[in-house]
């Protein structure tokens, strides 16, 4: 029973960290300039199934790595100070559509996972008043 | 042993068998909500239909055996039980399910919470009957209700 809350925290850590990737995203999509040089590489999560790379039983869900995605788009902007020699911008190709649909999603999967927690806390109630 | 005696006949053994595979199916559907996401992954789920029918036929063996006989469950295509008589439960992936989506997950949010919903009312009531039982038993041993 204490096992199916940890499967389910194992949920809710795999989605909060989805949720700070996207948010990462958002607030970097108009980054043109990051510390390994060039613009912001959007970063996306891979889920795996089990609580952590070495679980053989396979219960609960990890995140096995976070990509990042060299996509990039190119505007038109002479002015910006790292416009190239034609004056387009490379600037990270990020759709925040796309980004806001999967942090909604992420946030619907988190309750699913809160939801299966208050069930567990449930059962796990009635199974410990047997003893009163 | 008096209390042995006790406790393993009626409904007793019956109500912890049914506890014991809520547990394990609560596991198994927590797991597959955790997974909603998750590249590849395929719904589980332990199957009533078979928990319930080796019950039922465990329960009519012990009643044509006679008085002293204890429920003893026999292993079936998922559900196995070990010397102790706990159950050993084996996943099993659905088949029929809902349709495969492209990122190769058979997710269906809906079925998995009615089915955790049903699962825990379940869960529930077992242990509220068993309350009951036990409740009964205190009663007869202190002698006042």
């Amino acid at each position: 029973m204490f096992n199916s809350m940890d499967i389910s925290t194992s949920g809710l850590v795999a989605q909060r960290i989805r949720m700070n990737t996207c948010a990462m995203n958002l607030a970097n999509v108009d980054t043109t300039r990051t510390p390994e040089g060039g613009p912001y590489q959007r970063r996306s999560v891979v889920f795996q199934a089990g609580m952590d790379a070495r679980d053989k039983t396979a219960q609960g869900v990890h995140i096995a790595d976070i990509e990042k995605q060299p996509i990039f788009r190119k505007e038109y902007d002479p002015s910006h100070p790292h416009a190239d020699k034609d004056g387009y911008v490379k600037l990270p190709g990020i759709d925040i559509f796309t980004e806001q649909l999967n942090m909604m999603e992420a946030q619907r999967a988190y309750e699913a996972n809160i939801t299966a927690i208050e069930v567990s806390k449930a059962m796990l109630n009635s199974s410990l008043r047997l003893l009163v | 042993m008096i209390f042995e005696g006790l406790l393993n006949r009626g409904a007793l053994p019956v109500l912890q068998q049914v506890m014991s595979f809520t547990e394990a199916r609560h596991e198994v559907l927590a797991n597959n909500i955790s997974n909603l996401d998750t590249v590849g992954y395929k719904m589980k789920d332990l199957p009533t239909d078979e928990f319930f029918r080796t019950l039922d036929d465990a329960v009519r063996r012990r009643d044509a055996a006679g008085a002293g006989a204890s429920l003893e469950m026999r292993a079936g295509r998922h559900l196995r039980w070990d010397r102790n008589g706990r159950l050993q439960a084996k996943p099993a992936e659905l088949e029929n399910s809902n349709i495969l989506f492209h990122d190769e997950n058979n997710r269906f949010v809906e079925k998995q919470m009615s089915a955790m919903a049903q699962n825990a009312l379940l869960h529930n009531v077992t242990a509220e009957l068993l309350r009951g039982k036990y409740g009964l038993l205190k009663a007869a041993i202190s002698g006042k209700s």
